[in-house]
């Protein structure tokens, strides 16, 4: 399901859902309070109409017992029937004079018939409709219980009429109570139609009638004629109310139409009255309702939708957009351009889209610039590994070479300055001055490349003969180098103090080799003052500073980093001997040891040469470090 | 009922047995008692062979029956597991001949044609009445003064003649003059004539008709005759009477008593429900006529369901009286002692007290 319907789905259901409970209790309300006023309505025409029948009927009893008292009957009738011979002249002027008195009766129309049963067999001597004369009625319940007392009889079909048929009958009896005949009287029950279909209402379909025990139509019902006693009604209405009942249900009526219904028995006279209104009609009002009831759901859906659709649709369409940027990013396009308006979610996504797509295509810049680059470092980084290796066979190849060179030259030069001073000793008093003196220059020239040789050799094994490093205190080695240079501090007078100085991580030889040449230089290079050298050591940036401190003659600027430069001389062999080789070992080895040497100066007052160790114990530096 | 309800049983379980049998494990057998209480709740009962019951109409097919079409359409007989058949009626048919000679398992009849034929011996019972007042009417036309049968002297009335309903006439006009004390020597009587002519010609002054027949042709013309009902004249008939043999009654009163539910269930919705009546008497009348068959329904009405009792219902003083009657005026020559043996009340009670109030 896609995001539209679901939006739309779910503001039809935000609004559908109260809109039918409201709807349904609305209906329900309704529909609750006009049955119970249709209920009330038709029991209360049935309450009505039974009074209305029962006072009928009594009326016309009491018109008839009124008739049966009066003097004429009481008094000149017993007379009349004793004399009855039907066809004679007294039955004529009988048959006058009773008529003169029920006549006013008939002329209201309250009664079709009247007829006077002999007591003795039933038979009608005296009726208005001289036809009634003759039969017997003794078979009726009419005539059987109208001697007794006055009584109706329940309306039955009467074959000779061929309808049905309401008697009523009360006894004659002479003014000494004796029983001579029944007086009946035959209701119009046209009247008692009428009286059925009186309304208080201006309901189309309500309709009273009477149903017999027998469910036969008594009176004609609103939708039907010659229904009277000529057909039957076995509605659910009627079924109840034939079982003595007073009710009111719902059921279809004698037309198969749905009805409400309210059935009352009326116990005296075993009928059942009916009152029945159409469903239909009842429910008009509800059916109303209903129909404004779906035509506002209807409305609020539609709204309901068409917001759930434009809703859905200002975020489909944005989320849209994103969906089609996304994939022109997917397909590497990433010049892309989003509309950001607005302060909602989906706009702050659209933003924070539109900026990674915008980032990302810097970073796929720079990211192509940095992949250049490193193409490029490595580049040169191989040509530098190249050049570096060069650079490392080339000195390794100048080591090899200055060593077997120191190494070999030695030889040759012993055997020079052993044979010149072997001439001296055996021709030298053979020998002039100058002969002499060539000798000497021989024998010194050789002496200091002797000397040079040997320092050569020293500075190169610097590197190829270290040995590993151990933890010593540098006062032992200080010691060791002021004992190998006791002669000279003695000659000299020399003053050596120290500070405090730590244990370290070295070669120890070689260690011993730097204190050696950085004093021995404070001690040489010196003027008239008697030489004060001072060694201290101070901890910084995880490294130890050795300071060689003196009071001599002090080095120019100028030569800066010359003095480190093996067999560079700042001054004359005269001046002061050397070979000029001390300063440039004392570097090849701190570098060794991964530590820098250097000095401060100021010329003629004195010089502090600085040199640094590292503190922590540490493998042996590669010598291509060193190099560097 | 319960006889009926025990050959279910026998059936079922002769049926179910060799399931039994064919399986040994409790399971099964449990399966098998499962299976016999099916095929009692649902095996249909026309698998059982219906008992075939013929009835012999008194007249022609048409609205006077429509109980009996009315119980077969709506299958009431066959709920009963009878295969019902009906013989037609007419002038020359007599009814009773049906159902002594066995053609017939019940006949429709006329309560006077169970008396002459009881006194002759013939052994048949009224077990129920169909038109429980007589249909018999006597016409004279509107304006001729005959209103009364005291006016009938000296006019002439065709309500002789033999057969079945012709007879009925004769004997309902005779019994009338009786009871009235008339002398019929004065009146002129003639043939019965099915089609009134003389009637309407004014050759005749009365005449005898069913109010479920002739009185509808006639009321048809737009007559409005006088009518006369011998009822008022201490003349009670019943019409139609539901008739069986005594042999019928002591052999198989339990065919007896389903046939006679079933068509007083059909008469019982035929009053109910005349529009349904009318569709199923179209299926078998004679006269193909809607209006005719309608009036008829609507006539018989009353005579069925009087509001009195229920449907079919008899009382003995009723008989009492016909008997006396017919013996008043000589149409029985001697009483027949007790009168009772002309009709039962065994079966409409024995309903009556299962099935309530039709």
């Amino acid at each position: 399901m896609t995001l539209r319907y679901k939006f739309i789905s779910l503001f039809l259901l935000l609004t559908i859902t109260p809109v039918v409970i409201v709807g349904y209790l609305a209906y329900e309300n309704g529909r609750k309070t006009i049955e119970q006023s249709t209920f009330n309505h038709l029991s209360a025409t049935n309450i009505h109409k039974t009074v209305l029948f029962e006072n009928w009927l009594k009326d016309k009893m009491d018109s008839l017992e009124l008739l049966a008292s009066c003097p004429f009957f009481t008094e000149r009738f017993p007379a009349m029937l004793e004399a009855h011979v039907e066809g004679s002249v007294e039955h004529e002027k009988a048959h006058r004079q009773v008529n003169e008195h029920w006549q006013p009766l008939l002329n209201r129309k309250m009664f079709l018939n009247f007829m006077i049963l002999r007591a003795r067999d039933g038979m009608v001597v005296i009726s208005n409709d001289p036809w009634n004369q003759g039969k017997f009625m003794d078979y009726q319940p009419f005539f059987q219980r109208g001697k007794e007392v006055s009584f109706t009889q329940e309306i039955y079909y009467d074959l000779s009429l061929q309808e049905p048929v309401l008697m009523m009958a009360t006894p004659l009896k002479d003014i000494h109570g004796n029983l001579l005949a029944v007086l009946a009287g035959q209701i119009n029950l046209t009247l008692l139609s009428q009286l059925m279909e009186m309304r208080n209402t201006l309901s189309a379909t309500e309709d009273s009638y009477l149903v017999n025990s027998s469910n036969f139509f008594i009176t004609e019902p609103r939708f039907g004629t010659g229904h009277a006693l000529k057909k039957t009604v076995h509605s659910q209405g009627v079924t109840k109310g034939l079982t003595h009942k007073a009710g009111i249900d719902f059921y279809e009526d004698y037309r198969n139409i749905p009805v409400i219904g309210a059935y009352t028995w009326i116990e005296r006279w075993n009928l059942c009255l009916m009152t029945e209104v159409n469903q239909s009609e009842a429910y008009a009002p509800i059916l109303k309702l209903q129909r404004t009831i779906l035509f506002i759901g209807g409305v609020v859906a539609m709204l309901a939708a068409l917001l759930g659709w434009l809703f859905s649709g200002t975020m489909t369409r944005s989320l849209g957009r994103l969906v089609v940027a996304t994939r022109e990013i997917t397909r590497g396009h990433l010049d892309i351009h989003l509309e950001t308006t607005g302060n909602d979610e989906i706009a702050t996504l659209a933003r924070a889209f539109s900026e990674m797509s915008t980032r990302l295509k810097k970073t796929l810049v720079s990211r192509d610039a940095l992949s250049l680059e490193v193409k490029q470092r490595e580049k040169t980084e191989k040509e530098l590994h190249r050049a570096l290796s060069a650079l490392k066979r080339s000195n390794e190849d100048l080591q090899q070479f200055a060593y077997v060179a120191s190494h070999d030259l030695q030889e040759p030069l012993r055997m020079v300055s052993s044979y010149t001073q072997l001439l001296e000793k055996k021709y030298g008093d053979k020998l002039d001055e100058k002969g002499k003196k060539f000798i000497y220059f021989a024998v010194d020239g050789a002496t200091r490349m002797q000397k040079l040789i040997q320092d050569l050799l020293e500075y190169s094994r610097v590197k190829t003969h270290g040995v590993q490093f151990e933890s010593l205190a540098a006062d032992q080695m200080l010691d060791a180098a002021l004992i190998n240079l006791g002669a000279a501090i003695e000659e000299a007078g020399a003053v050596v103090t120290r500070g405090p100085l730590p244990v370290i991580n070295v070669d120890r030889t070689q260690i011993v080799q730097v204190f050696q040449n950085l004093i021995g230089n404070a001690i040489k290079f010196r003027k008239d003052r008697t030489p004060e050298v001072h060694i201290s050591a101070t901890h910084k940036d995880s490294s130890w500073l050795f300071s060689v401190k003196d009071n001599g003659i002090g080095i120019s600027e100028a030569y800066k980093e010359k003095i480190f430069i093996i067999f560079q001389r700042l001054h004359t062999r005269d001046e002061y001997p050397g070979t000029g080789i001390g300063l440039a070992m004392c570097r090849q080895i701190v570098n060794r040891h991964g530590g820098t040497l250097w000095f401060e100066s100021t010329p003629g007052r004195g010089t502090t040469f600085f040199f640094t160790l590292p503190d922590k114990p540490r493998d042996r530096i590669d010598d291509e470090q060193c190099e560097t | 009922m319960n006889g009926r309800k025990n050959q279910w049983f026998k059936k079922s379980f002769i049926i179910s047995c060799p399931v039994i049998m064919a399986r040994t494990r409790v399971g099964d057998i449990f399966f098998s008692f499962l299976c016999i209480l099916c095929l009692q709740g649902f095996w249909p009962e026309k698998i059982c062979a219906a008992d075939p019951v013929t009835v012999q109409l008194k007249w022609v097919h048409q609205a006077q029956f429509a109980g009996f079409y009315m119980a077969q359409e709506e299958g009431f007989y066959q709920d009963e597991n009878l295969d019902v058949s009906f013989l037609e009626g007419g002038k020359d048919v007599f009814p009773v001949t049906s159902i002594v000679e066995g053609k017939a398992g019940f006949s429709v009849m006329s309560p006077d044609d169970i008396f002459i034929n009881r006194l002759r011996g013939v052994p048949i019972k009224a077990i129920a009445a169909i038109y429980r007042k007589s249909a018999v009417v006597f016409l004279s036309m509107p304006g001729s003064g005959i209103r009364r049968p005291h006016d009938f002297p000296g006019k002439t009335i065709a309500a002789a003649g033999e057969g079945a309903g012709v007879q009925d006439f004769f004997i309902q006009y005779s019994a009338m003059m009786h009871q009235l004390g008339i002398d019929t020597a004065s009146i002129h009587l003639v043939p019965f004539s099915m089609d009134f002519s003389d009637f309407y010609a004014g050759k005749v002054d009365i005449i005898p008709v069913y109010v479920t027949a002739g009185l509808i042709k006639i009321q048809q013309k737009g007559l409005r005759p006088n009518i006369i009902w011998p009822g008022d004249y201490r003349v009670r008939f019943y019409s139609d009477t539901l008739v069986t043999t005594d042999a019928m009654i002591a052999t198989h009163p339990d065919v007896v008593t389903r046939f006679l539910r079933a068509t007083l269930r059909g008469w019982t919705r035929v009053i109910q429900q005349s529009e349904k009546a009318l569709e199923v008497t179209m299926k078998y009348a004679r006269i193909k006529d809607k209006t005719l068959q309608m009036a008829m329904l609507n006539a018989q009405a009353p005579l069925v369901h009087t509001g009195d009792e229920t449907i079919g219902w008899m009382r003995p003083e009723e008989w009492t009286q016909m008997h006396n009657i017919l013996l008043e005026q000589k149409l029985l020559p001697v009483p027949l002692s007790p009168v009772s043996q002309l009709y039962t009340l065994d079966f409409i009670k024995a309903l009556r007290q299962v099935g309530g109030k039709n």
